[in-house]
């Protein structure tokens, strides 16, 4: 199995899975070749990643961003992050927890250059 | 002397005033005697906003299978209302060009509306909203209010850019503290004053106190959790240092799941980059 982002994903490539927007509905059906034509339905739709068929080279497969990264880069984005997220309600608000945690998850993105 | 709220926008609305292809518009879809081809022909009479608007309405933004290669097909297939509302969305950044950028660059502030607006609109999209589209200009036009104390009490802004430096605090709150008023209020008249609808005015004036809008509770609960987005995924900054606190009232009042935030963070980078694109070409 192979999760792959859908700016990795290129012409040629089949579908493992159906590919279903955020309310469930069918976009694409298991097995479909991939053509540009859907790579424009991924967008349209808020499809950020599809499940593709057979063995993906290694840079396109995306793995856990955070356990790539070595230490002392998650602890500086960390804290950098805690500093602009010091006026929220980061302790009590499970909103702002999640909203924290994906803010970590994008700044090692960025500097991972994803 | 101290300024005054209601001076600040009564001595500056000439300055900075609405498109006029916009008014036009605006009185083009009020007048029930008015086509399709009339108000697409309004458009075409401003290159650079008919670019922007087959761009968009070309864009994954929108997804539609064929091309649409005609401004009065765009009007017919996005509706005329939300024509008239990208048209302000799009061509607001030009009633600011030129302005000096002592505090932030035009781009980062953009960038930071412009981000707003995008994460805006995915959430209107997502809850159904009727025209997503003024979701998306109440987004790009939520800090407008900075852009006029930036200019014309720079004074007064750079006091308050040293006080959170000493000592940190939020923007919004510095700005009432020292003044008596904040960029939300500035914002706000200014709307009132060009006269465009309730909607974006509330969003603007009340997007850091959302529980405040009574006739459009949802636009301007929607913006404040987009800015309190953009902030936090870092996306360009108005002068804000820090993300805003959430209103957990907000939030519930769009029945949204936490499972949503991440769609949101990836959909929302996606569409800022074609709508930079799009809007400030150079700049993206």
């Amino acid at each position: 199995m192979a999760i792959i982002p859908t700016n990795k994903v290129t012409p040629g490539m089949a579908l493992k899975s159906a590919v279903n927007d955020i309310t469930g509905r069918l976009l694409l059906g298991k097995g479909v070749e991939i053509c540009h034509k859907h790579l424009t339905i991924f967008k349209s739709w808020g499809i950020t990643e599809v499940d593709i068929e057979g063995e993906v080279e290694g840079e396109a497969v995306e793995e856990d961003a955070v356990v790539q990264v070595d230490e002392e880069t998650l602890y500086k984005a960390r804290e950098e992050l805690q500093e602009l997220f010091s006026f929220t309600d980061l302790n009590n608000s499970q909103v702002t927890k999640e909203i924290f945690r994906l803010s970590v998850q994008h700044k090692i993105d960025r500097l991972k250059g994803v | 002397m101290a300024i005054q709220l209601a001076s600040l926008i009564s001595d500056n609305i000439k300055i900075f005033s609405l498109p006029s292809i916009f008014l036009r518009l605006d009185n083009a879809i009020n007048d029930p005697r008015s086509s399709v081809t009339d108000i697409g022909n309004i458009v075409s009479e401003d290159q650079g906003l008919t670019v922007r608007m087959l761009k968009l309405a070309n864009s994954p933004l929108y997804g539609f299978p064929a091309k649409i290669e005609t401004i009065s097909k765009a009007v017919l297939i996005l509706g005329t209302k939300q024509i008239r509302d990208l048209t302000l969305g799009t061509s607001i950044i030009r009633v600011f060009e030129g302005l000096p950028e002592n505090f932030i660059t035009m781009e980062t502030f953009w960038r930071h509306s412009i981000a707003c607006g995008v994460i805006a609109r995915i959430i209107a999209g997502y809850r159904r909203e009727p025209n997503v589209e003024t979701f998306f200009t109440a987004g790009i036009l939520h800090d407008i209010g900075r852009l006029i104390m930036y200019t014309k009490m720079p004074a007064e802004c750079r006091n308050i850019f040293s006080q959170t430096a000493k000592q940190p605090q939020l923007l919004f709150e510095v700005e009432r503290e020292s003044l008596g008023f904040n960029h939300t209020d500035v914002g706000g008249l200014l709307l009132k004053e060009w006269k465009l609808p309730q909607n974006l005015t509330e969003a603007v004036a009340y997007h850091h106190s959302p529980d405040k809008a009574l006739q459009y509770p949802v636009v301007a609960a929607t913006i404040h959790i987009a800015d309190i987005l953009a902030h936090a995924m870092q996306l360009g900054s108005s002068g804000e240092k820090y993300v805003p606190r959430l209103s957990e009232e907000a939030w519930a009042k769009l029945s949204l799941q936490t499972s949503m935030l991440p769609f949101l963070f990836k959909q929302g980078l996606q569409h800022l980059d074609i709508v930079m694109q799009i809007i400030l070409p150079d700049k993206k």
